[in-house]
């Protein structure tokens, strides 16, 4: 799958390399190219200095002949063109192609060019100063260079006498290679370097693209999925990259977050529920006491004077019944009222203490044993210490019910914890099962019967919200149950005054 | 003036008025009845009453608007609030603004028979100072409970005069367990009377408990505490 990152990485990589072994492949062929030709010229000058060195005694003697055949036994050679000795006045005097001699050269044409573009003719040259490159149409590139044949003692002093003394260049030697050989070879470099760019190019993209993808492309497009599940309102999705790098690290964060929400969101419904249930609470109770008492009194001022034996036995039992009503009714108001918290510093283990001291004649009663394994130096924390004893002792009360007549041990441990403290109960008792253990924090659930209000938890849970905490339970039916509680410390802002960096 | 009756009850609920003077009647007591707070005000301004039941959430101004009148034309009548929503705090304040009792909604024969005899025995003019001040200051919760605050930083914690016709010949009293925990306005004992009627005396103080008395000796504490929330819930008692 190619993402818009991706392809938009390959492109902008794709035009850089581009542009690298371009230039780069433009900077080598260069050279070869000029490397080629300096070969080519080194050829050509020696092969003119050859050649003027072995007319040299022909001509000397004016042995026309000779240098006729001198020359185009040079021609024939391979790789040289033309082979041309000019006169003074541009006529072609000596060439291996026979047919040119005796045609007049222009003083414009190539081969004049390098001495006779200024007016007046230079006499003397460098050897890279006389060579020229040239094409004509439809030939391959030539390349030709002229040779002066400056006069010397022996020309004019020869017996011929075709020189005069004053004469300075007596004509020009000419040859012309061909470049065939050289374009070749550079094509074919050309051909090489384009296709080594090609191929570079592409692997290369190919290479980045794949490493892209697995790397970056495929997780950022699991995040992305996840963050739309996400925002779809499922909180229960995970995203699955196991990475160390930056990647990774968000995977890990989103986890973490979606984590965070799911707990906040299910905090929210549970407050929802009680916000609600206390309302609904209040109203019923005020409603509902006004017929209770309406029953309860006429039921307990009959019980008074009835005398009849089993009128008195039935008139007991709606006189009993309906004060249960009025006992359900009044942990009800008493759930719905819970006071807010009255929070001032309080340190955890006060608190554990305080709470046992409460249940110590229960606990003794009951044969249950209390590892209190408290944690040193713990930060204190801003809140209400009835309410956190309340906690305590409801958690304490529910893990020795659950630990039984036998007996058993309840560990109450506190610990610091990052932004605050820990607070576990933990019991070996019976265990909850998983079916009930998403239900133990509702109001009036209750797995006690008409021992208990099903309030206990509830309160707990309550309680430790109204503090800025969190509460967790993990339990194995038939080995015992963990309370986990988390209270932020004194120095934890609230959530709401967080915000983003 | 004449009486006009025994006891008025004010209460918006027809089976409530109608328990109470089932209930009233059986003690041998007249009754008069009042649906609004209107009627409360009109019955109270009109009459002598030796007690006044009044519900506290009656429509249009509440029970406290007929308890300040009751307190204000005829303080010496003892006025025993009913109410179906009976919060710590609102026990509190009914006796801290004047009544001799508060009852909770739904009670019972007993309970409602208990507090009309207590409020008929009652001599407004007897009682006065409970507890002895030598100790320590003395704060009083209406009649119907004091505390005095003891150098230790305990608060020894006793029943008010309210409760003095019933000290006699009681047949059971039920204190909270040592080193539990007290709230002010919830029930800090239950104490039967000869007569088999149930009595609750509501806490005036929230703390811990350090030290229940066996038995109860008229002046002196119920049960000591250790304070947990003196400071706010002082306010609410009136200092002696």
């Amino acid at each position: 799958m190619v993402t818009g990152i991706s392809s938009r990485l390959i492109l902008v990589i794709a035009a850089v390399s581009i542009a690298t072994i371009g230039i780069f492949s433009y900077l080598l062929t260069d050279a070869q190219h000029r490397a080629l030709l300096s070969q080519v010229e080194h050829n050509a000058h020696q092969i003119s200095e050859t050649i003027k060195s072995s007319t040299y005694h022909d001509m000397l003697l004016n042995r026309r002949e000779g240098l006729h055949r001198m020359i185009d036994t040079f021609g024939k050679q391979e790789g040289i063109g033309q082979v041309r000795i000019f006169n003074k006045e541009g006529a072609i005097i000596y060439a291996a192609e026979g047919a040119d001699i005796g045609t007049m050269v222009d003083k414009q044409a190539e081969a004049c060019y390098a001495c006779h573009a200024a007016d007046r003719p230079i006499e003397r040259l460098p050897v890279d100063e006389r060579s020229r490159v040239f094409q004509v149409e439809g030939a391959p590139r030539q390349y030709g260079i002229i040779n002066p044949i400056y006069n010397e003692p022996s020309c004019w002093q020869a017996s011929c006498h075709v020189h005069t003394e004053d004469q300075t260049v007596l004509g020009v030697l000419d040859i012309t290679m061909s470049l065939a050989d050289v374009d070749r070879q550079l094509l074919s470099s050309w051909i090489k370097v384009a296709l080594f760019a090609a191929t570079a190019v592409l692997a290369l993209s190919l290479i980045i693209w794949w490493f892209f993808e697995n790397l970056v492309g495929k997780p950022v497009s699991r995040l992305v999925t996840a963050t739309q599940r996400v925002a779809g309102g499922d909180l229960t999705c995970k995203v699955d990259v196991k990475r160390r790098d930056e990647l990774g690290r968000l995977a890990d964060s989103f986890n973490d977050m979606t984590g965070k929400l799911r707990e906040q969101h299910q905090q929210l419904i549970q407050s929802d529920k009680l916000a609600s249930l206390g309302r609904l609470a209040a109203g019923v109770a005020h409603e509902i006491n006004n017929p209770l008492t309406g029953v309860l009194t006429y039921s307990s001022f009959l019980l008074k004077r009835a005398e009849d034996a089993e009128t008195r036995e039935d008139l007991e039992i709606i006189v009993r019944e309906t004060k249960r009503c009025r006992q359900i009714v009044k942990n009800l108001l008493d759930f719905a009222r819970q006071a807010r918290p009255n929070k001032s510093d309080v340190d955890l283990d006060g608190v554990i203490r305080r709470a046992l001291e409460i249940l110590r004649n229960r606990l003794t009663l009951e044969g249950v044993s209390v590892d209190v394994d408290v944690a040193r130096d713990l930060p204190s924390i801003k809140a209400d210490r009835d309410q956190l004893v309340q906690v305590l002792v409801n958690l304490i009360v529910n893990a020795a019910d659950a630990l039984g007549k036998t007996g058993g041990t309840i560990t109450i441990r506190s610990a610091k914890a990052a932004g605050g403290v820990v607070l576990e109960v933990a019991d070996n008792g019976c265990g909850i099962n998983s079916e009930n253990l998403n239900k133990i924090f509702d109001p009036f659930f209750s797995t006690k019967g008409h021992e208990g209000t099903g309030l206990g938890l509830a309160v707990v849970w309550g309680i430790v919200n109204e503090h800025g905490g969190a509460i967790e339970v993990a339990s194995n039916t038939g080995r015992g149950t963990v309370f986990t509680i988390r209270l932020p410390d004194s120095a934890a802002a609230p959530p709401s005054a967080r915000e983003c960096a | 003036m004449k009486p006009r009756a025994d006891l008025l009850v004010v209460d918006d609920e027809q089976v409530v008025r109608g328990a109470v003077r089932k209930i009233g009647q059986a003690e041998g007591l007249t009754v008069d009845e009042a649906e609004t707070v209107d009627a409360g005000l009109e019955r109270l301004s009109g009459g002598i009453y030796r007690i006044v039941l009044l519900d506290l959430m009656l429509p249009a101004g509440g029970g406290m608007r007929v308890l300040d009148a009751a307190r204000e034309d005829r303080p010496e009548t003892p006025v025993v609030m009913i109410t179906g929503y009976a919060t710590p705090r609102r026990k509190i304040e009914c006796i801290h603004f004047g009544a001799f009792d508060i009852l909770p909604k739904p009670f019972d024969a007993n309970e409602l028979v208990g507090v009309l005899r207590r409020a008929l025995a009652f001599d407004s003019h007897a009682g006065g100072a409970v507890a002895s001040r030598d100790r320590g200051e003395v704060f009083a919760l209406g009649r119907h409970a004091w505390v005095r605050l003891e150098k230790e930083g305990t608060a020894a914690i006793g029943a008010g005069s309210s409760f003095h016709p019933i000290l006699e010949g009681l047949t059971g009293m039920e204190l909270p367990e040592l080193n539990g925990e007290l709230v002010q306005g919830k029930r800090m004992a239950t104490v039967t009377s000869r007569d088999g009627m149930v009595h609750r005396i509501w806490s005036p103080l929230s703390g811990r408990i350090v030290e229940t008395k066996k038995t109860w000796t008229w002046g002196r504490s119920l049960l000591r505490i250790v304070p947990t929330n003196l400071e706010t819930e002082l306010e609410r008692l009136t200092r002696t």
